[in-house]
């Protein structure tokens, strides 16, 4: 299963291996795991992307097709463009990070976290085999 | 010589480092200082990365972007806060997970590749140099500024290039990457809190908003221009001459008194105030209007440019290895995203106060900070928030916004001097010349590339032809910082996020993305800078973009090279490119490491 697997007759890693599973291999993932995890996170991501793109570059655009945008005061010397560029556009991108960062975190925890043990088996046996207690 | 401004700046400044020297101390093996690393917050760590990545451009070119031009300027500001969304939507996580040291780092590993390596290493040298000109123009601007005066013969801007190259030197050597994150994180809120006096005095002193947005958008804008008096009296295609433009907009008291008596001389230059074009329609440009800076293109391939950019910056890369784990990576840049955007909301807002207010409060700046005011306009606008400090509170408020000053180009001076040494020494030095180099020969090397970096910074910023530059553009530190980006999005930001997101790019793919998009982008550029020179090549005229800020042709360019030459060479595709995904896009590796950490402390706590 594990390259330098060793295991005492109750089959649970002893000596030697104990160390090189927790350290190594007491988290995996399978590259099946990973791939699917993978094209997920690229497809929440483009999306987000595409989203931020969209309103990045639509800025100019607007500004560019639609005059009142850029020349008619809303309050003061603010025009909707004004008002765009100062408020709008840095709220949407907080939004639009925070909304991706919940979703990704969130991707990561239900494709993969496969363990060999429980937490709880390991602080047993790695207690045991520094002589202590538990 | 501004006594109590230079002394605060100094405490200022030593009280920051002293910090980071006593937090330093608490870290001082190699083992402490990465446990310490991965216990550090994500919002310290994003105050870290802003400290890093605010550099003079924000701290004084973005409210002089805004001061000179209005609206076209806030688009500085809003660009650089929303690059980081970009990096956080394709390589925070995923690089972080990767657990290289610097970016080249990632290419040879991802392409197993000595040649990958080198083409990054060069594209990162190219960043950093044009990264650091501009610190290196603001170090001296401040110092022109605060001080006045030179010493040992040097000029006082040439003084303030050459001291702050040198203590940045000096300082980075001894620390090296070592309490990076206290110093820059303490620097930023240096820097925020700056400026966010700068705006609370400006409020105090009658400031608003919507009301001053108004009055200065209720004419055509007129900035302050350097000319040489031959090309002022040299008749244009339409009869008149810029002088008469000029003198249209100018009191005719300041024209006798400070122009008039030039005009002898063909050789003398003058600033006068001159009405500002608009580029998008005829006609004069107005302050909240667009146009001022940009055509619609050009305004689309700054945008392009910041929020690609920032992705492939090597010293806020190197800045995301730092945190404890991907998700971690994410939620700091979350925080990275709001601080940007409040700071920039902070320093935009100061650039319109300071139009807004300088015809007021010109006449309290006195003889002891001399800026150069031209019938109620500042002739540098880089120079407006050190201008508002000074005139709103004083010398200690002055004092302390230099102190800003100096720790946004310290911050990021530091952090781009220790990405260019970690590239030279790491992976030049340590993969090509002596592979079995002793750990005290490669630190080394390290240092002695850091001092040489530096030393060509130094170089760069005596060098660097400020007068033609700040005839072409008023508010030059944040356009160069903005060439940075643009090699940086041209280069290794489309190789970066395709190579990260699709297994099918190729070692040859990757080449061909890094040298069209970073080849294009230099050849843009160097047209650029022959068009300041007034050597303007015919062909140049006829681009459909302007030549300044090359990223909409040479990003694009750089994406189809990497996507085209991969599937054309897609018969070898990298063989352990499964191994490099469980890397990139596994966890398996950081849940061990947080699985260890907790096990041992049970262990130790049972025993």
């Amino acid at each position: 299963m594990v390259p330098g697997f060793r295991a005492d007759p109750d089959g649970r890693p002893s000596g030697d291996a104990l160390d090189s599973l927790l350290w190594n291999y007491a988290e995996f993932d399978t590259p099946e795991e990973v791939d699917a995890l993978f094209r997920a996170q690229r497809r929440l991501s483009v999306n987000h992307a595409l989203l931020f793109f969209a309103g990045t570059l639509l800025l100019p655009v607007v500004q560019a097709v639609w005059p009142a945008w850029t020349t008619r005061e809303v309050w003061g010397g603010l025009t909707p463009a004004f008002i765009a560029a100062t408020v709008l556009y840095p709220l949407f991108c907080i939004i639009l990070a925070a909304s991706y960062t919940m979703r990704a975190n969130r991707l990561d925890e239900d494709f993969l976290g496969r363990a060999l043990w429980r937490e709880e088996d390991w602080t047993a046996a790695w207690s045991g085999r520094r002589g202590g207690g538990g | 010589m501004q006594a109590v401004a230079l002394a605060t700046t100094l405490l200022v400044l030593a009280a920051a480092l002293t910090v980071s020297w006593l937090v330093r101390r608490q870290t001082s093996t190699k083992v402490e200082f990465y446990l310490a690393g991965r216990t550090v917050s994500a919002f310290l760590n994003a105050s870290a990365v802003c400290g890093d990545y605010f550099s003079a451009a924000s701290f004084l070119g973005v409210a002089g972007a805004v001061y000179a031009s209005g609206l076209d300027g806030v688009w500085f500001g809003v660009g650089f806060a929303g690059g980081f969304v970009p990096l956080l939507l394709f390589t925070a996580s995923p690089l972080r997970r990767f657990g290289e040291y610097t970016l080249p780092d990632y290419f040879a590993a991802r392409f197993e590749s000595s040649a990958a390596r080198l083409v990054a290493v060069a594209l990162v040298q190219l960043i950093v140099l044009f990264y650091l000109a501009p610190q290196m123009v603001g170090a001296g601007a401040v110092w022109e500024l605060l001080v006045g005066e030179g010493l040992l013969g040097l000029s006082p801007y040439a003084t303030g290039v050459v001291i702050t190259a040198v203590s940045m030197m000096a300082f980075s050597t001894l620390g090296g990457m070592r309490g990076m994150t206290w110093n820059q994180a303490l620097q930023f809120w240096i820097m925020t809190t700056a400026m966010a006096l700068v705006v609370a005095f400006a409020l105090a002193a009658g400031f608003g908003y919507a009301r001053a947005l108004r009055d200065l958008s209720a004419g055509p804008l007129v900035n302050p221009e350097r000319w040489r008096v031959s090309a002022l009296l040299r008749p244009e295609p339409s009869g008149q001459t810029p002088a008469e433009r000029a003198r249209a907009v100018m009191s005719e008291a300041y024209w006798k008194r400070h122009v008039e008596p030039k005009l002898q001389d063909p050789h003398a230059e003058v600033v006068v105030l001159m009405p500002q074009r608009s580029k998008l329609r005829p006609g004069p440009a107005v302050y909240n209007q667009p146009g001022h800076l940009y055509t619609p293109t050009d305004h689309a391939s700054l945008l392009l440019t910041l929020v690609l950019g920032t992705a492939g910056l090597p010293h806020v890369v190197m800045r995301f290895y730092t945190n404890p784990t991907g998700p971690l990576a994410r939620r700091s840049t979350v925080y990275v995203v709001l601080l940007t955007s409040v700071f920039y909301w902070l320093a935009t807002t100061a650039g319109i106060a300071g139009r807004a207010l300088t015809p007021q409060v010109a006449d309290r700046v006195g003889a002891s900070l001399p800026v150069q005011v031209v019938e109620g306009l500042l002739a540098h606008p880089d120079q407006v928030v050190l201008f508002l400090a000074q005139t709103l509170g004083g010398s200690l408020l002055l004092g302390y916004v230099a102190a800003g000053a100096f720790a946004a180009m310290f911050s990021t001076i530091g952090g781009l001097l220790l990405a260019s040494a970690a590239s030279w020494g790491h992976d030049v030095f340590e993969q090509f010349l002596r592979p079995d180099a002793p750990e005290r020969v490669r630190v080394l090397v390290a240092k002695l590339a850091l001092v040489l970096m530096g030393a060509v910074a130094m170089a760069i910023g005596l060098a660097f032809p400020r007068v033609a530059f700040l005839r072409a553009f008023p508010a030059v530190i944040a356009l160069m910082v903005s060439w940075a980006f643009a090699v940086s999005a041209s280069g290794l930001v489309p190789v970066l996020l395709l190579s990260v997101w699709w297994k099918g790019v190729t070692l040859r793919g990757a080449l061909a993305g890094m040298l069209v998009g970073g080849g294009s982008c230099l050849l843009l550029l160097a047209a650029n800078f022959l068009r300041v020179a007034e050597f303007t090549p015919s062909w140049l005229a006829g681009l459909p973009v302007g030549p300044a800020l090359p990223t909409l042709v040479s990003a694009p360019l750089a994406f189809l090279a990497v996507g085209g030459v991969s599937w054309l060479d897609r018969r070898n595709i990298p063989p352990h490119v499964d191994e490099v995904w469980l890397r990139l896009h596994g966890t398996a590796r950081e849940r061990q490491e947080r699985l260890l950490e907790r096990v041992v402390e049970r262990a130790r706590r049972a025993s």
